[in-house]
């Protein structure tokens, strides 16, 4: 299975959607994706790095003091993360950038392993901290993202000063033509499809030029596709109201709007 | 099927219109016209027809006006009871909401 064919499976749960998805890969080794509400929460390869590892690596945090918390966590049976913020090793944002790198690694790992098995176990939930669950379309776009060498989360920033959490929205690599970037309104596997797929077939009719963007308005709410460099971006709205809001923010951002981060 | 008359007094009415022009059908052809669409990036109405219905329909939601804003120009398509119309504007120091204006009751007042 491919990264986007194994999403497609992802994006598939029975409801309620809170749960796990056992992998096998062609290599003998296993892997797992958890899932609530639909919403990715986590995943591991063990073939793949260890989160303690990558806190260690990016923020700094001694392995000894690591040790120390996987310690307390067992004897407290807690989440290894949540207890990192409560002892006050990282933050809930650095927290839930580690969760997501690792998650994203993890998924690539799986894919390049070979994923020939991927099977639902239900369970109750871990309880996940919303914000450090993530959707179908963030995960995938981030996979990509950090295949191409790309910050997901610079992406995201960039994506979000003109979505600004009101609308939905991605970001498209021309050049690679996959989505790199999904908003924090929700995006759904279908929509991420088939929009990511018309905006390369408009962009690509009407050679935008950079900084030139399309708007659309109609009852049902409307769309904003821009281009800035190589980036493609779409933002979609429901309302009218939030719609002009997106429109100006477009127009008015777009001349300094920065989008192709480097990795840290 | 009528076809309009005053797609050339309805552009020399607006000094900024680079061009007009009325799509009917399905697919969608050029039914009038006045001017170009070069000033928009298109090299011919026929492709500004072409995209129209990707533009108005198969978006993220269909939609009943379609602006695409360059530095220098936009383009207006839009949804109207006798057809599809295309307003080309040159953006001037009064902006582009006064462009987009005037680019709207242009297209209103095209008819089929």
């Amino acid at each position: 299975m491919g990264l986007f064919t194994l999403f497609a499976r992802l994006a598939e749960p029975p409801r309620p959607g809170t749960g796990g998805w056992k992998i096998r890969t062609g290599d003998g080794h296993q892997g797992v994706v958890l899932m609530e509400g639909g919403r990715i929460c986590w995943a591991n390869h063990d073939q793949g790095g260890r989160l303690s590892d990558e806190i260690e690596r990016r923020f700094g945090v001694d392995r000894s003091t690591i040790e120390q918390v996987i310690r307390l966590c067992k004897e407290r049976n807690k989440p290894f993360g949540a207890s990192l913020v409560e002892e006050g090793c990282i933050t809930q944002a650095e927290l839930a950038s580690a969760l997501r790198e690792h998650t994203c690694r993890s998924i690539l790992s799986l894919v390049k392993a070979g994923v020939y098995q991927c099977e639902w176990v239900h369970h109750q939930g871990g309880g996940y901290a919303a914000e450090t669950t993530i959707t179908l379309a963030q995960t995938v776009s981030s996979c990509v993202a950090l295949l191409k060498g790309l910050n997901p989360e610079g992406l995201e920033a960039s994506l979000e000063t003109i979505v600004a959490g009101e609308a939905a929205g991605l970001l498209v690599h021309a050049a690679a033509r996959l989505p790199i970037s999904a908003s924090v309104n929700p995006v759904a596997w279908s929509e991420l499809r088939s929009w990511f797929t018309w905006a390369l077939h408009v962009d690509g009719a009407c050679h935008l030029a950079s900084q030139a963007f399309l708007a659309g308005r109609g009852p049902k709410g409307g769309w904003v596709l821009w281009r800035v460099g190589s980036i493609i971006g779409l933002a979609v709205s429901r309302s009218e109201e939030v719609q002009r809001r997106v429109l100006l923010r477009v127009s008015s951002a777009l001349p300094d709007w920065a989008v192709e981060q480097p990795r840290p | 099927m009528s076809v309009p008359p005053e797609l050339d007094q309805l552009r020399g009415a607006t000094p900024q219109c680079a061009g007009v022009a009325l799509f009917q059908g399905a697919p969608l052809t050029v039914i009038a016209s006045s001017g170009e669409a070069a000033l928009a990036g298109w090299s011919s109405w026929e492709d500004v027809a072409e995209i129209a219905p990707s533009l108005l329909e198969e978006g993220p939601s269909a939609v009943s006006e379609v602006l695409l804003r360059l530095p220098e120009a936009m383009l207006l398509l839009s949804a109207q009871p006798g057809g599809v119309v295309a307003v080309v504007m040159a953006l001037t120091k009064a902006g582009a909401g006064v462009a987009l204006v005037q680019a709207r009751v242009t297209a209103s007042k095209v008819s089929g």
